[in-house]
């Protein structure tokens, strides 16, 4: 299978960084989309079809925190892996966002290593990969 | 007010954070004066606004070489590839968010809850007043200066 990976950064440096880790990864990827925020994400999520979101918190238009939980209130998406990459830092907010069903959240700075293994865990375990 | 030694402490992590997000070996310069905030040569500066039991900004300046520097290596670049104002300045908001979110849990904790504005891009220095509390920390990286400057209102 090949995977469909959006990343939804407002910062072009973070999204460029991320797709790089990712195509240095041995996860079969099909297309790799990038939003800069929110509201442009929930757009494509309703017309294509995303195996795992990546997303930021702290954006302008739609923030992260916004964008999850409406992704997370749609039926359709309830089962669609968030993958959470901020420089959020508070106990309380991580807990939140597991709460609203993130599969994961990393912290800026990020090593590629902890990244690949978050993407591979969201993604279902190292089966996953050729 | 922090005590010294947590503002030693704090300053040391906050160089481990730079080096790792910029790529950049990261000394504290023993002789640089904190004190001296504005500095003509350093004419690049991004601020992050933070919001929740405390209040103000981080703002972090350099010059454009210290720009260029630290887009290619977030980008992972070559030195001969052609960067664009646009590279170098997202870059280095991208580094004002990472300082800023790790510098808020630094001084305050993990416990308690902070909103971070999306970082600002500018060319002057901004106005501190005196009724500002602030912290100044300079960084050398590999021979380029960074100022990170913490302002609590």
């Amino acid at each position: 299978m090949n995977y469909t990976i959006m990343i939804v950064d407002d910062s072009s440096t973070v999204r460029n960084v991320i797709e790089k880790v990712i195509q240095i990864t041995k996860i079969p990827v099909k297309k790799i989309i990038k939003c800069s925020n929110g509201k442009d994400a929930l757009n494509v999520l309703n017309s294509e079809w995303v195996d795992l979101v990546i997303t930021d918190i702290y954006m302008p238009v739609m923030d992260g925190y916004s964008f999850i939980r409406e992704v997370k209130s749609l039926t359709a998406f309830k089962s669609l892996p968030i993958l959470v990459i901020s420089t959020e830092g508070s106990e309380k907010r991580k807990e939140e966002l597991k709460a609203m069903g993130v599969t994961d959240i990393l912290r800026k700075p990020f090593s590629p290593e902890y990244l690949r293994d978050a993407l591979i865990k969201s993604l279902g375990g190292k089966e996953i990969i050729c | 007010m922090l005590e010294q030694s947590s503002l030693d402490s704090i300053k040391n992590n906050l160089a481990n954070i730079i080096q790792d997000t910029t790529l950049m070996i990261v000394n504290i310069p023993e002789n640089d004066k904190d004190s001296q905030v504005v500095s003509s040569s350093l004419n690049h500066w991004a601020e992050v606004e933070y919001k929740g039991p405390h209040s103000g900004s981080v703002y972090i300046c350099a010059d454009q070489e210290f720009l260029k520097a630290v887009s290619i290596n977030m980008l992972g670049l070559d030195n001969s590839e052609n960067i664009t104002l646009e590279q170098q300045t997202d870059a280095f908001k991208e580094l004002a968010n990472v300082i800023t979110g790790q510098l808020i849990t630094l001084v305050y904790g993990k416990d308690f809850v902070y909103t971070l504005s999306p970082p600002l891009y500018f060319k002057e220095p901004p106005p501190l007043t005196n009724n500002s509390l602030f912290y100044c920390f300079s960084y050398d990286c590999e021979g380029l200066i960074l100022r990170v400057i913490f302002v609590s209102c």
